[in-house]
């Protein structure tokens, strides 16, 4: 363990399902910060750190992105499209967190160069476990690129 | 110079009696003038030993000069060696030869120093005189040889033929040359004597007798009518074969003999069956065969066309040949054709040129032709020779068949989006319920009430959201399948019941409905109309947004003749980048919203069952928003015309539905 809180960017329009992702995350005290937006409009605003999301103190830049693909306005592949193809945010880990199994949407997304793809399992116990090991892995064992932009600031 | 003499017959009882007689020289031979024949008389000259060795003239006759050009006063008294020293000996050795024997003599002779031919006889008039009486023969001799020429050509010509040559006398053949017998397959004997008719099978082709039809042609060949025909003649070996005869009566008018040339025609009798049945194969198929023929001549005017041309084309071939193709072509194409055709009278081909041509019912028709130019013998252009085929049902049948597989394809991708859609937004409300119903059981084990009652909201709300997907999903499933009987539908009261449908929601917005009293009334499927409007009202008053006098408007305009019905509110409006997502099916570009993003692919599925189209249009740029839609496939009311408010009248396009 490191013990440096984890800031994730939570894209996902279905309040139901940020409320569990939440709440999983919540109960395993796996991040210090989880910022949620509903469209992929917005996702993109709180990347740049533009409009609603252009103060950097209050929206940090996030070490990891849980993504849905179908996101209303700007499309889940979209966004990951926009991060993956910009030198400023693609060193940023997306993971994807979709409802699809689609082999169609799972190849799509590693072709834009999503770092992980997860789907969300219908069982609680297993959806409980993969926040779980979801928030360990990226707090734990995952390796951050340690610079000035990631510097990130507790605001719950 | 030199002489001829001859002597004749009588000369020789002459002789004996020379010594008899002895007439005076010159008296004896007193009219020898009269003579035709060239006459001499000769002093033969005789040297110690008793040998001739010279004569003398001692008289000539008028046609001695004549036949040698040798003047009288000239000759006479003179001696042989004297005028011709160089003439050869003959004359001087057989002369003398006649009067040292006193024997007669007779001898054609050339006579090289007059170069010509000479008949000679000489006899002894009195010792060491001989009389010689000469004529010229050399024509004689010059026809003779002619004749023996000719001869020896024909005889040539008679064994060396091709053709059987064959003497008849009496209905009998007298003689043949070899090429009968080869012909024939017999021996001379076989066939001499024998008739022609025993050379012929019983019957002509013509089925006469031969004997009848033979003994009739000869008898015309006899009265001196040079006859030809056609015969059928039979080998010795029983075989047949064709022939072509002549008959040549061979002298004079009467008599009997008569000549036949037979030629065995067997070989071009074939030869030319084989081109007639070759033609005849070739006339059926151009006549016959299913594919349209034409021939042009070079500026462009029809030569020949075959049935199937004029099958295709409706018209009779009297209507076509020497029109030019132009005028059977659809304006445009004319064009096309006087540009195409000198390049391919050039050129010398052409492969699947298209042209619409014109029936003669005026429909038109799609066809391809393929054909090459035929030729004069010096290489330049004769006419065409195309034939056409009608694509015009295997042009639709494609058409049908791209827009059947584009049809399919597009079929296909919806239903693959439309799984993957329900897949996921089944799931979805599931991973909901199913994680809801985990917190739960945490929730009330920590006796956490408020939130017990927040989780089973939850899972309700997530259960009711299957619920009303699935229905939708069950109505979407119906349109297409289900087709209600058209009816007379005044748009005007459609939209006013659509109205009363969501009036709960327009109502409780605040929001005024206007709807046009001047709509047309059309003729269609009322329940799916009135769901397209209810949605369409529906939609609006969701989405309408905080605004002042918030206001939706049903109304219809003429768009080029074409009638479009439009739901415009003024509210916050859609920005024109969604304005093609929102058709799509679950789409929602307000996910807090309660619907479950069917509504509008509804309307754009039944609007597009009625052969449609369905757009968003806006009407102010910063504010409200605009669905249009048209109605094609649904006609006008019946015998009715609606009137708008300016009392325009408007007309339905009437070529659809």
């Amino acid at each position: 363990m490191k013990g440096e809180p984890l800031t994730i960017l939570l894209i996902e329009d279905n309040a139901d399902h940020a409320e569990l992702v939440l709440r999983g995350f919540r109960d395993h005290r796996v991040a210090n910060t989880i910022f949620h937006v509903t469209d992929g409009e917005a996702a993109l605003d709180y990347l740049y750190q533009r409009g609603d999301y252009s103060d950097p103190t209050t929206c940090p830049r996030p070490h990891v992105v849980l993504l849905d693909l179908r996101l209303p306005k700007v499309d889940g592949l979209e966004v990951l499209q926009k991060v993956k193809s910009d030198d400023s945010l693609k060193r940023i880990p997306v993971v994807i967190l979709s409802t699809s199994e689609a082999e169609r949407d799972v190849a799509m997304a590693y072709d834009f160069h999503a770092n992980s793809y997860l789907v969300k399992p219908v069982d609680f116990v297993k959806f409980t476990q993969l926040m779980d090991d979801l928030g360990f892995y990226w707090l734990s064992w995952n390796t951050q690129l340690a610079d000035r932009e990631f510097s990130t600031r507790d605001i719950t | 110079m030199s002489n001829r003499e001859r002597g004749d017959n009588f000369d020789a009882s002459d002789q004996s009696q020379g010594k008899v007689v002895n007439p005076p020289l010159h008296e004896d031979f007193s009219d020898i003038d009269k003579m035709a024949s060239g006459f001499a008389l000769k002093e033969i000259i005789l040297d110690e030993s008793g040998q001739p060795i010279d004569f003398r003239f001692l008289q000539v006759n008028a046609a001695f000069e004549t036949i040698t050009g040798l003047k009288r006063s000239d000759v006479v008294g003179r001696t042989m060696r004297e005028l011709m020293p160089n003439a050869r000996g003959l004359w001087i050795d057989r002369y003398g030869e006649v009067a040292l024997t006193g024997l007669p003599t007779r001898f054609d002779e050339y006579s090289p120093e007059l170069a010509r031919h000479l008949s000679v006889a000489a006899y002894r008039h009195a010792p060491n005189q001989v009389a010689v009486i000469f004529d010229d023969v050399t024509e004689r001799l010059r026809s003779r040889e002619r004749l023996e020429e000719r001869e020896h050509l024909f005889s040539t010509l008679f064994e060396t033929a091709n053709d059987a040559i064959f003497m008849m006398q009496g209905g009998q053949f007298i003689d043949c040359n070899e090429r009968t017998l080869e012909m024939f397959g017999c021996t001379r004997e076989q066939i001499v004597g024998a008739s022609p008719w025993e050379f012929s099978p019983e019957y002509q082709p013509d089925g006469r007798p031969s004997k009848d039809a033979a003994i009739d042609k000869i008898t015309s060949a006899i009265k001196g009518v040079r006859t030809q025909f056609e015969w059928t003649h039979k080998r010795y070996d029983g075989t047949e074969f064709s022939a072509e005869v002549s008959l040549t009566q061979l002298h004079k008018p009467g008599d009997d003999v008569i000549m036949a040339i037979v030629r065995d025609v067997t070989e071009r009798k074939i030869a030319e069956d084989k081109i007639r049945e070759s033609e005849e194969r070739f006339r059926n198929l151009f006549e016959n065969a299913p594919i349209g023929y034409q021939s042009l001549d070079a500026r462009g005017n029809f030569i020949e066309v075959n049935e199937a041309w004029c099958h295709t084309l409706g018209y009779e071939v009297d209507e076509v040949i020497g029109r030019n193709f132009s005028e059977f072509l659809e304006e445009d194409f004319g064009e096309v054709f006087r540009q195409r055709f000198p390049k391919f009278k050039k050129v010398g081909q052409v492969l699947g040129a298209e042209f619409v041509m014109k029936h003669k019912n005026g429909s038109k028709i799609l066809v391809s032709f393929n054909g090459r130019i035929g030729t004069h013998p010096d290489g330049s252009f004769k006419q065409t020779h195309c034939v056409l085929h009608d694509i015009t049902e295997q042009r639709r049948a494609e058409k049908e068949r791209d827009e059947l597989l584009e049809d399919l394809e597009a079929k296909n991708a919806e239903l693959e989006r439309f799984t993957y859609t329900v897949s996921h937004d089944l799931k979805s409300p599931l991973i909901t319920i199913q994680g809801f119903v985990g917190l739960l059981a945490d929730d009330v084990r920590a006796n956490n009430n408020e939130k017990v009652d927040k989780d089973i909201k939850r899972i309700s709300n997530a259960a009711e959201k299957m619920k009303t997907l699935l229905d939708e999903l069950l109505k979407l499933s119906r349109i297409g399948r289900q087709v209600n009987p058209s009816e007379d539908i005044h748009l005007a009261e459609l939209a006013r019941d659509a109205g009363e449908l969501v009036a709960g929601r327009i109502t409780s917005a605040g929001i005024k409905l206007k709807i046009s009293p001047s709509m047309p009334t059309v003729y269609g499927d009322r329940p799916r109309l009135l769901e397209v409007f209810q949605n369409l009202i529906d939609n609006s008053a969701k989405y309408i947004g905080d605004v002042e006098l918030p206001t939706i408007e049903v109304a219809t305009r003429i768009d080029a003749a074409e009638v479009v019905c439009f739901i415009e509110d003024n509210g916050v409006g859609i920005p024109s980048e969604y304005h093609e997502r929102v058709f799509s099916l679950f789409e929602k570009l307000d996910q807090q919203s309660d619907g479950t993003g069917v509504g509008l692919a509804l309307v754009k599925r039944i609007i597009e069952q009625h052969g449609g189209r369905i757009w968003i249009e806006n009407p102010t740029p910063d504010k409200g928003c605009r669905f249009c839609f048209t109605l094609p496939d649904v006609r006008p009311a019946r015998g009715e015309k609606e009137h708008t408010d300016e009392g325009r009248t408007v007309d339905y396009p009437s070529d659809r539905g």
